[in-house]
């Protein structure tokens, strides 16, 4: 197929469901971007027929059991098995990736994803980070865990507080200090106090149950609804920064919003560098020390498809590390501008974690081998940058860095992973990339025949955190 | 194939995989209503789109799409079940896979950002230093090509 000229001019017609059709194709990488949701289904029906064991047979499944049993035995044995064969190959076809977990004997509502300081008291299931959890009741004498919901809700919970996980998308709070993070998928998350149920409506909020029962809920962003036991048929329906108490008595009045009144759900926020990929070819400059943000710069170095015997990692592009005119280290460089993440980097547990993978072709005594990732953060604006990363040891606020050496197996690409906590007055980091020039090189020879990088990634990553204000008592 | 059907006129992805999740769980309480097994995939598209205008509607949000599309879109779909009987529809979506690599490297480069690598538009537009307008106007191309090389080889005979 030839390009043809483009003409802006001419009025686009709609798509027609051919286009839609391959558009769709096309967003799903021909069937093979991954997908959880046949886990979660298969998930949430299990949960909910767990739960439902217990409760009376509804009368139209008693009808349907009638009409079942009235059928000859071949048609029917024949009916269950045409069923169970078309789940099975609509299951399969449409997700042949995935194994739903079915047979297992308990189904896991959460699983416990990090944990600060936790200490459970003696009668209590003491999981460990990782751990599948299911119905059940946790009592955490102290600290701060995150419970990582399969419906897609995360939840923080700091001692001394009990909780009962008594749902696929709920929990029961009877004391203590939680905040939820509620994806889209989790809507209608609810939490249960003594006297109250807090169901989320799309949102992020806190709850906080004291000894005497009473109860602060604070919502950060979204709608939940309120319902209390002592006031039956009423609700009330909270938004961004509105926070309220439920007394002892069921009494439900405003009170003075503190988010810092609740512990945290991590975050993790993607912060790659532009072109991380090396995938867009053209996009590269060759130079020093780059001096704008979102941009690669070095003195020697070319963005590449496949060459020597190498792929790239991952898409159509990596980079390739030439020998630059001075000698020494090949080193590429980019500026990432950190100021649009100052309200996560304010909790002052913010941590920079970045990786990149590399490769070379099988080399001899004097070729390179070894590699370098470096991360170093400053505050201020980007000026004379040649001069902060010459001196970045001395005047970085963080400085992480990563030497690997290499394997002379060009089918491997290996990875450099650093991380540092990031103080909350960086305004803008520098992302290194080196191939490290051999000792031993002979003189006249190429010391990087073929070596490479791919895929840059970077993230600021925030941990739990407890709140910063005791609970009433 | 479910989430195929619902990328083509849902952009949100997590929006499409909370249907998608809702549809699948529709479906197993209502698959005694199925009569024809063979019918299942159309069955279960049917399920997905109604489930998808609720979704949209909800968060005030129109799916703009005409019926006749939608219509079109089904046979789309049943030409490729005709065409390939017994393959699973990754199998099929090969066929999409060959047509989308004849493209020239400047489309390709265009869909594989946008579609593959989930940059916006004007992400795109900022990477290769070009106007908005050519790369909607480069994804509008790529997207045609790969309609009429499918449209083709799903209208040739089997061999």
């Amino acid at each position: 197929m030839v390009e043809t000229t483009p003409n802006d001019n001419l009025p686009t017609p709609p798509p027609d469901g051919w286009e839609l059709v391959c558009a769709g194709i096309l967003w799903t990488r021909f069937g093979r971007r991954p997908s959880r949701a046949l886990v979660r289904a298969m998930t949430q029906l299990a949960a909910e027929e767990a739960l439902a064991e217990d409760a009376p047979e509804p009368a139209w499944l008693e009808r349907v059991r009638e009409c079942w049993l009235r059928w000859r035995p071949l048609p029917r044995f024949a009916f269950a098995a045409g069923l169970l064969l078309v789940i099975g190959i609509a299951v399969w076809s449409l997700w042949p990736s995935l194994a739903p977990r079915f047979g297992t004997p308990a189904v896991p509502i959460c699983t416990l994803a990090q944990e600060l300081d936790a200490q459970w008291a003696a009668g209590s299931p003491h999981p460990k980070v990782g751990e599948p959890l299911t119905v059940g009741t946790l009592q955490l004498k102290s600290g701060v865990v995150e419970l990582d919901f399969t419906s897609k809700a995360r939840v923080a919970v700091e001692g001394p507080a009990l909780v009962t996980l008594n749902g696929y998308n709920t929990l029961k709070l009877e004391a203590g200090k939680m905040s939820a993070d509620v994806q889209p998928s989790a809507r209608g998350f609810s939490v249960q106090t003594p006297n109250a149920t807090v169901v989320d409506l799309g949102t992020d909020f806190g709850v906080a149950v004291a000894a005497d029962h009473s109860a602060q809920l604070a919502v950060f962003k979204g709608r939940v609804k309120l319902t209390t036991t002592a006031r039956a048929g009423m609700e009330w329906l909270l938004t961004n920064s509105m926070a309220v108490a439920v007394g002892a008595n069921g009494d439900v009045t405003t009170t003075l919003f503190s988010e810092t009144l609740f512990p945290q759900v991590s975050d993790l926020i993607a912060t790659r560098p532009s072109n991380c990929g090396f995938n867009v070819l053209n996009e590269m400059a060759l130079g020093g020390m780059p001096l704008t943000f979102s941009n690669w710069s070095g003195p020697a170095y070319e963005l590449t498809g496949p060459t020597q015997g190498i792929g790239p990692f991952e898409g159509a592009g990596m980079l390739r590390f030439l020998a630059p005119p001075g000698g020494g280290d090949s080193v590429v460089w980019q500026l990432i501008d950190l100021r649009p993440f100052k309200a996560q980097l304010a909790s002052g547990d913010a941590q920079i974690r970045a990786s990149v993978l590399f490769n070379r072709v099988r080399g001899n005594a004097g070729s390179a081998n070894e590699f370098a990732l470096t991360v170093a953060a400053y505050a201020g604006e980007p000026v004379d940058t040649a001069q902060l990363w010459a001196r970045r040891k001395e005047v970085a606020l963080a400085v992480a860095e990563k030497v690997i050496a290499t394997d002379n197996d060009p089918a491997t690409w290996e990875k450099a992973a650093v991380a540092t906590p990031l103080p909350a007055s960086a305004d803008f980091m520098i992302v290194g990339l080196r191939a490290i020039h051999p000792a031993t090189a002979a003189a006249g020879a190429d010391p990087f025949p073929g070596h490479f990088a791919d895929f840059v990634d970077c993230s600021i990553y925030v941990p739990i955190r407890a709140s910063l204000s005791p609970i009433n008592r | 194939m479910l989430l195929a059907y619902l990328s083509s006129f849902v952009s949100d992805h997590k929006l499409v995989e909370d249907i998608a999740q809702q549809t699948l769980l529709i479906a197993y309480r209502k698959i005694n209503s199925l009569q024809y097994p063979a019918a299942f995939p159309a069955w279960l598209r049917g399920i997905a789109r109604l489930e998808a205008f609720s979704a949209m509607r909800r968060q005030g949000r129109e799916v703009v799409v005409s019926p006749d599309v939608l219509q079109e879109m089904d046979e789309v779909y049943h030409q490729f079940e005709e065409r390939f009987p017994a393959d699973t529809w990754e199998e099929r979506f090969h066929l999409v896979e060959e047509c989308y690599g004849r493209l020239p490297e400047t489309l390709q480069t265009v869909c594989r950002l946008h579609y593959f690598e989930d940059c916006k538009a004007r992400e795109i537009a900022a990477s290769l230093t070009v106007n908005l307008n050519v790369v909607l106007k480069r994804l509008e191309r790529a997207r045609a090509a790969i309609r009429d090389c499918v449209r083709q080889h799903l209208a040739e005979e089997p061999s």
